[in-house]
C-alpha cells in the first residue's frame, strides 16, 4: 500500500492500536471466562489472537496479538474499542464492515485480506459458547472435535465439490481439502483475498493446467468421503 | 516526530543533484534546439548530447558511438531481449536469463516465451548469485542471448560478470546485463567482461527520471523497437530529451569513486548496529565486496514489513519493503522467495539503501528508532520465538 492510501483514522489507530497484547489465565477473576480465537495465516501475511475476558455473558476486556500489515493492526484496534464492554450478543453484530467503517474505510484490496478482527472475535466467542479454546493459557492449535458439529451452518450441504465452487466455501465445508490445495501450490487459501475465486480460478491463477485443477479436484472429493 | 526527513530509499530514486539541474536548465533555458536540425541551434544542441555520451562511454569502457540514448532501464531491458532475440531468430531461439531479475526483464522474457522463444530462468543460491556452472550448462546450439542483472536491486547481490562474459565469449552467445543498480557504484567494463549490451538509467545516480542508455557493443544484431526518424545512429528514433541526456551526463560525471568507500562504510555500520542492538533478523544477501555498496536488507522475524515502513515513515524516514502486504498485489517479493526465505519471513523484510548525501548521525537515527518500532510491534505480534505456528492447520478458517 501507498501511506495515502490509509485515511488518517487507519494512521491513528495503527500508530497507536488499543487493546493489544494477550489476557493470561492468572488475570481471571472468579465466575470470569477467559476465551480465545486465532485467524489468518502467517503465509498470508496475517495472524491474529483476540482474547476475551467475560463475565455474565458481558466483554470485561478485550486484547488482540496481531501480525499483520497497519491495516490488520488498526482493525484489530477499532474492532477492539467497538466489542469492548458489549454483551456476546452485541459483539456477534460486529462485522468487517463495521471495523472498516469506523476507520473511514479501507483499501479495497486490504479489505478481506487484513480486516480479521472482527472473526478472530466471532471464533472466540463460538469458542466461548461450545467451551473450546477457554480459559486455556495458550491458544490451542489443534482442532477440538467438538467444534466441528457445532459450527453453524446455513448454506445447504452439497454432495462433491465441483470447479465452480468459491475457495471460501469449499474451505468452510470441507476444512480437510485445505491440505490438499496447499500441496497442489494453492498457498492462498488461507488468505482471504482468494475467497471469492472460485476452485478453478484460484487453480488457474497459480498455473495449473486443466488435467491438474481436474486431478485435484478428484483428490478433494477423496478426502471428504 | 522529526523535522529532518531521511531517504533510505536509494533503489527506488535518486534525489537529483543541484549542479545537475543547474546543468538542464541552461540547456531548456538557452539551448532547445533540436539536435536533428541542420541550423545553429541544432548544432548546439548535437554538442550537448556528444559530451554526455563521451562522459557515459568512458564510465563503461565504451566508444561513444555505442551508446544509445533512450527512456531508461525498463526500455533498455525490453529492447535488448527482444530486439536481439527477433534479430538473431535464424541462429536460435534460446534465452539464458535468472530468477531474480528486474520485472522489466522477467516480463518481457516470459512475453517472448508466449511468442514461440525457448527461456531458461537461472535459479540462485541462498545469497543471489547465479552457478556459473549452471549457466554453461543451461547453453545449448540454440541459445543467442544470456541476460543477467549485474547488481540485484532488492537485495544487492553483484554477480561476477566477469566470469559470466568469458563463458558467453567463448559459446559465441551475446551478453546483456541490467546494470541499472551497479552503475557507478561498481566498477564496469563492458570490455573487460565481454558485455554486448548493457543497460543503464540516470535516476538512480541522481540524474533526472525518464532518461537513460542501452550500450550496444558494435556489431551486435539487434532489431529497432522505436522506427520513425534517424536519431541516434539510426538505432533510436524520436527527438531526444537533450535535457534529460544533459542531466544524465552530469549525474555520470558526478558520480566519484569516493562515494562508494562512504557508502560501504555507512552500509557496515548500518548492518553491524542492527545485528547487534534487534534480536531476531536475518541478513538478505551478501556480505562485503560482493554486496551493493548502498544495500541493506534485513527481515525482521514476527511483524510484517509494512508496519515498520509505516511507522518509519511517521519519523520521516524512507524505506521500502519486500513484503506481500505492501505490494498493490499482495505478491511477496520474488527476488527473497527466490533465495529461500519462508513467505512470513520475507513479509517482514526492509530495505534500506543509502545514498552518497546520508550520513553517519542519519543512520544512527533511523536504529535508534527502527530498534523502538520493532519493539512495539513484536511485543503485541501473535508470532514470536518458540511458536512455530503450522499454518495448514488454519487454512479453513
Amino acid at each position: 500500500m501507498y501511506i495515502d492510501q490509509y485515511t488518517d483514522e487507519v494512521k491513528k489507530h495503527f500508530l497507536n492500536p488499543h487493546n493489544m497484547g494477550k489476557i493470561a489465565k492468572e488475570d481471571l477473576k472468579a465466575g470470569e471466562a477467559l476465551a480465545t480465537g486465532t485467524v489468518g495465516n502467517p503465509k498470508c501475511g496475517d495472524l491474529l489472537t483476540v482474547y476475551l475476558r467475560i463475565k455474565d455473558n458481558t466483554i470485561k476486556e478485550i486484547k488482540v496479538e496481531t501480525f499483520g500489515c497497519a491495516s490488520a493492526i488498526a482493525c484489530s484496534s477499532v474492532t477492539s474499542d467497538l466489542a469492548k464492554g458489549r454483551t456476546l450478543t452485541e459483539a456477534k453484530a460486529i462485522t468487517k464492515k463495521t471495523a472498516a467503517d469506523a476507520l473511514g474505510g479501507l483499501p479495497p484490496i486490504k479489505m478481506h485480506c487484513s480486516n480479521l478482527a472482527a472473526e478472530a472475535l466471532h471464533k472466540a466467542i463460538s469458542n466461548y459458547e461450545q467451551g473450546v479454546e477457554t480459559v486455556t493459557k495458550e491458544p490451542v492449535k489443534k482442532k477440538a472435535p467438538t467444534q466441528k458439529p457445532a459450527v453453524k451452518k446455513t448454506k445447504a450441504k452439497v454432495a462433491a465439490i465441483t470447479g465452480d465452487m468459491t475457495l471460501g466455501e469449499v474451505v468452510t465445508e470441507y476444512p480437510q481439502t485445505g491440505q490438499i490445495m496447499m500441496q497442489y501450490g494453492l498457498h492462498c487459501i488461507g488468505c482471504h483475498v482468494a475467497t471469492w475465486e472460485t476452485v478453478e480460478q484460484g487453480a488457474a491463477a497459480h498455473g495449473l493446467p486443466a488435467e491438474q485443477i481436474n486431478k485435484m479436484i478428484e483428490d478433494m472429493n477423496k478426502s471428504i468421503v | 516526530m522529526s523535522d529532518a526527513r531521511i531517504y533510505l530509499d536509494h533503489g527506488a530514486t535518486t534525489p537529483v543533484d543541484p549542479q545537475v539541474i543547474e546543468a538542464m536548465n541552461e540547456v531548456m533555458l538557452t539551448d532547445f534546439g533540436n539536435p536533428s536540425s541542420a541550423h545553429q541551434f541544432g548544432a548546439q544542441a548535437r554538442k550537448y548530447l556528444t559530451g554526455a555520451r563521451l562522459t557515459i562511454a568512458r564510465l563503461i569502457n565504451a566508444s561513444p558511438d555505442e551508446i544509445v540514448f533512450n527512456s531508461g532501464g525498463s526500455e533498455s531491458d525490453t529492447w535488448a531481449l527482444r530486439g536481439v532475440a527477433y534479430a538473431n531468430r535464424s541462429r536460435g531461439n534460446h534465452l539464458i536469463t535468472t530468477v531474480i531479475e528486474h520485472p522489466a526483464v522477467l516480463e518481457t522474457a516470459r512475453q517472448l516465451e508466449k511468442e514461440g522463444f525457448q527461456v531458461t530462468f537461472l535459479p540462485v543460491d541462498s545469497e543471489g548469485f547465479i552457478d556459473p556452472k549452471e549457466l554453461e550448462k543451461a547453453i545449448t546450439p540454440a541459445t543467442i542471448l544470456v541476460s543477467i542483472m549485474a547488481a540485484n536491486n532488492e537485495i544487492g547481490t553483484i554477480q561476477d560478470l566477469d566470469r559470466i562474459g568469458s563463458i558467453c565469449k567463448k559459446h559465441d552467445v551475446y551478453f546483456h546485463s541490467d546494470a541499472v543498480q551497479a552503475f557507478t557504484k561498481t566498477p564496469l567494463d563492458v570490455k573487460a567482461m565481454n558485455i554486448s549490451l548493457l543497460s543503464l538509467t540516470a535516476h538512480k545516480i541522481h540524474g533526472p527520471k525518464g532518461v537513460g542508455c542501452l550500450y550496444i557493443r558494435k556489431g551486435t544484431r539487434i532489431d529497432k523497437m522505436v522506427f520513425g526518424g534517424h536519431q541516434e545512429n539510426n538505432k533510436r528514433a524520436g527527438t531526444e530529451n537533450v535535457p534529460g541526456i544533459v542531466g544524465f551526463g552530469k549525474a555520470a560525471e558526478l558520480a566519484a569513486p569516493k562515494y562508494i568507500g562512504k557508502m560501504t562504510e555507512l552500509r557496515d555500520h548500518f548492518i553491524a548496529r542492527v545485528e547487534k542492538e534487534i534480536p531476531d533478523v536475518r541478513l538478505n544477501g551478501p556480505r562485503g565486496d560482493k554486496r551493493l555498496c548502498n544495500n541493506v536488507n534485513i527481515s525482521f522475524l514476527y511483524i510484517e514489513g509494512e508496519g515498520i515502513l509505516m511507522h518509519l515513515d511517521m519519523y520521516g524516514i524512507g524505506v521500502s519493503t519486500g513484503s506481500a502486504c505492501s505490494s498493490q498485489n499482495l505478491e511477496p517479493s520474488h527476488v527473497l522467495t527466490a533465495i529461500g526465505l519462508l513467505h512470513e519471513q520475507a513479509h517482514g523484510s526492509i530495505r534500506f539503501t543509502l545514498g552518497r548525501e546520508n550520513t553517519r548521525k542519519q543512520i544512527d537515527f533511523t536504529i535508534d528508532h527502527l530498534k523502538e518500532v520493532i519493539a512495539k510491534l513484536r511485543a503485541f505480534s501473535s508470532l514470536r520465538e518458540g511458536v512455530i505456528y503450522d499454518a495448514t492447520e488454519e487454512v479453513h478458517h
